[in-house]
């Protein structure tokens, strides 16, 4: 599985954005240039833990974006799949947040179970460079907590930039 | 300058000094016009004179700065707003228990620059000189100085920001 550090795969796949074939629409690496990136992935549409937390990724979208972050579900299901779960069910039909059909990638990043070929509960926070920041993976029956995954990513983003926090000695003040 | 000449002239004859010297120092020494207008804005935004950063603002924008300068200049305001009292407190204390902290606080803006990050740097230097911290203005004078200023630069951008801060004390005095 990738890890912190490792380049973001490259990947280019279809999303569902909506509830129609007018909301399908396809992202790469370019699309989401400079930005943020968080990455979730989840076994399987139609199931029963992965939409209380999509709706809770869901709700949270203006925080991630207030970060600069964007925020996408995926999972090895196709894009058709997705839009269909997402007609079925009320708490999926208001949707922020792309669900991208994601086999391959799921694959490149190491995250597909073997025996069922499903993605793991896996997570990833992306900088604007690609590089993977974060990466964590749950049991199968295990839900994300989405308040958890936004300190995460504020504390990665604490970066103290200010030459203020320069100590007496840095390399940077003894130029 | 017609905006900031309009709030000298109401300045009473005591300060006559300052009109000169901010009339003197808008008009460029070392620094560029963007580099100028955008340390006087953020001095002004740091001094928090409502009327003076309108005539800064004002005047800023008819001398044509670039929109990125303004917006700059309003970011590098605001983060050393938080900075000033952060990190001087840091410094003043001097104590591994705060010094091994991580700051725990959000500063990107000052990796998102809209025009370049030493002019990022330049207008963070009146606001570190106006908070009056040793370490903070040492910093950010080592900081422009690395990307290619000179003291003449840093000098007059500390001037801008101190003849900014007694006209504003002069207009509350009228």
């Amino acid at each position: 599985m990738n890890t912190v550090g490792d380049k973001f795969p490259q990947f280019k796949v279809q999303a569902c954005n909506g509830l129609t074939n007018d909301d399908l629409t396809t992202y790469s690496n370019e699309s989401f240039d400079g930005k943020w990136k968080v990455f979730f992935f989840y076994p399987k549409d139609f199931t029963f833990v992965c939409p209380t937390e999509i709706v809770e990724f869901s709700k949270n979208a203006e925080e991630f974006e207030d970060r600069d972050a964007i925020v996408v579900g995926g999972s090895a299901d196709n894009e058709f799949c997705h839009m269909a779960w997402r007609n079925s069910h009320e708490d999926l039909r208001d949707l922020k947040i792309p669900l991208i059909a994601a086999p391959k990638l799921a694959h490149d990043l190491g995250i597909l179970d073997p025996e069922e070929s499903v993605c793991l509960r896996a997570t990833f926070i992306v900088d604007p460079n690609d590089v993977i920041q974060y990466a964590a993976v749950n049991n199968l029956s295990v839900g994300r907590n989405v308040k958890e995954i936004i300190r995460i990513l504020d504390a990665i983003q604490s970066d103290e930039l200010c030459p203020c926090n320069w100590n007496k000695g840095d390399a940077t003040l003894n130029v | 300058m017609e905006k900031i000449i309009e709030l000298l002239t109401a300045l009473p004859t005591e300060a006559k000094d300052l009109r000169i010297n901010l009339k003197r120092v808008l008009e460029g020494e070392s620094l560029d016009s963007e580099q100028t207008w955008g340390t006087a804005l953020a001095s002004a935004y740091y001094i928090r004179h409502p009327e003076l950063t309108a005539a800064v603002l004002a005047d800023a924008k008819s001398a044509g700065v670039n929109p990125a300068t303004l917006e700059d200049a309003r970011g590098a305001a605001s983060i050393m707003g938080m900075n000033t009292i952060y990190y001087r407190f840091r410094h003043l204390m001097n104590t591994e228990a705060y010094n091994q902290r991580p700051a725990n606080l959000r500063m990107m803006r000052m990796q998102q620059v809209a025009t370049t990050k030493v002019n990022f740097e330049l207008f963070s230097i009146g606001p570190a000189a106006l908070a009056g911290c040793e370490m903070c203005l040492k910093a950010h004078e080592a900081a422009v100085k690395k990307d290619g200023m000179n003291e003449d630069n840093v000098h007059d951008a500390v001037r801008i920001a101190a003849i900014l801060h007694g006209v504003a004390v002069a207009l509350d005095s009228i």
